[in-house]
């Protein structure tokens, strides 16, 4: 109780003093302020000139010094947070990794979660969900087997469509290789061009287009 | 046609490779359904007790038994051997295109643009064998020649085509920019 009561003084005497010296700080402020009116005539007048030149670099002086104050402060208050975080953390840290490379722990998690799979696994609604589902999935698939072969026949389709495709890519390829290495090996000059076919033997690519649809 | 071109190359004149490969895949169709017609066929004279791997002599009095067991052999023997050109020409003249060539999208047309003939599939036979007669030498003429015509093309006044929306495979003419380029 008294150590409490202890802490709880020096708090209120902390937050009494600030409060005190904010207080002071504006009244000297002010008064400042108005003396400084009173009197910057007289002070700024050659009578006064001999004083104020030293004083002058005494405030000034003054103010440097205040600024290096400063310039330490901010130093030391990174410095101190930093090692303030590094006390910090590397406990932190290390519980972390102990906690990570823990057998005991391991086992713990692993036998929560092995109990929690054992309790899903006998749980009646669980298999009842499960059982309904996979139901009403089969029902499904049983009402409507046009789809599912639609579904099978299209992605074999398109998986040979496309390994097809991917084979005579290549070949397509490998024909104008293959060229080049001939007329290289005959030291014939490289083909640019091949002369296009005529078109009534282009047209016979596609079976069922003839001379007439092109009239139409 | 540029050769390096993206473009559609349907229609134009189909190269080596892809012929042979077309060639390959109607090889292996006819050597599977060879082997399965002469398992099968084997297996059901098996059953009704011939076996032409071992027919007796004509002379042996075993009489009707050793005809026919001569005769199905020969009829095996002239099926087997006239298969592949049966099965070539069968699909020359109705479509233009083996199974092999579907599967590689490419067909074979008459350089005048009309569809196969029976004619023309048989004349294109004989200079297919003609090209083999010459140890392979008439089909490489298709790597040399603007049309890609082989020997038995020239005789038979055909040409293969793409009959596909073909174009060479992107990721090896950017593979090999030099080759292609």
């Amino acid at each position: 109780m008294a150590r409490q009561a202890l802490i709880g003084l020096l708090f209120e005497a902390y937050g009494a003093a600030s409060r005190g010296a904010s207080a002071a700080g504006r009244l000297a402020a002010t008064t400042g302020r108005f003396w400084g009116s009173v009197f910057d005539p007289v002070l700024r007048s050659r009578v006064f000139a001999p004083v104020r030149m030293p004083s002058e670099y005494l405030l000034e002086r003054g103010a440097q010094e205040l600024e290096r104050w400063a310039r330490v402060g901010r130093a030391e208050e990174q410095r101190s947070r930093l090692v303030a975080r590094r006390i910090m953390m590397t406990p932190v840290e290390d519980i972390v990794a102990y906690l990570r490379t823990n057998p005991e722990l391991e086992q713990l998690v692993r036998t929560q979660a092995q109990s929690l799979l054992d309790e899903l696994a006998d749980d009646p609604r669980l298999t009842s969900v499960i059982l309904s589902q996979g139901d009403r999935y089969v029902d499904h698939l049983h009402d409507h087997p046009e789809a599912v072969q639609e579904l099978v026949r299209g992605q074999s389709a398109g998986l040979a469509e496309e390994v097809a495709n991917s084979v005579r890519q290549r070949t397509v390829s490998a024909d104008i290789l293959l060229e080049r290495f001939v007329r290289t090996v005959l030291r014939r000059r490289p083909r640019e061009d091949l002369p296009d076919p005529p078109r009534e033997v282009q047209d016979q690519a596609q079976p069922h287009r003839t001379h007439s649809d092109e009239h139409d | 046609m540029s050769t390096t071109d993206v473009r559609s190359l349907q229609g134009h004149y189909a190269g080596f490779a892809s012929r042979l490969v077309a060639v390959a895949i109607d090889l292996s169709i006819v050597a599977a359904i060879t082997v399965v017609v002469s398992w099968a066929s084997f297996s059901l004279l098996e059953y009704v007790a011939i076996d032409i791997r071992d027919c007796p002599p004509l002379d042996s009095g075993v009489g009707g038994g050793a005809l026919l067991c001569f005769g199905i052999q020969w009829v095996g023997i002239i099926a087997g051997g006239t298969f592949p050109f049966v099965y070539t020409l069968f699909f020359w003249t109705t479509t233009g295109q083996t199974p092999g060539k579907a599967v590689m999208g490419l067909r074979i047309v008459r350089l005048d643009g009309h569809p196969m003939t029976l004619w023309t599939g048989i004349v294109r036979l004989v200079g297919y064998s003609i090209s083999m007669a010459t140890a392979g030498l008439g089909f490489l003429l298709a790597l040399s020649d603007n049309r890609r015509q082989a020997l038995h093309d020239k005789i038979a006044h055909t040409c293969v085509i793409y009959s596909w929306d073909a174009h060479g495979d992107p990721n090896l003419q950017k593979l090999f920019p030099r080759l292609f380029g």
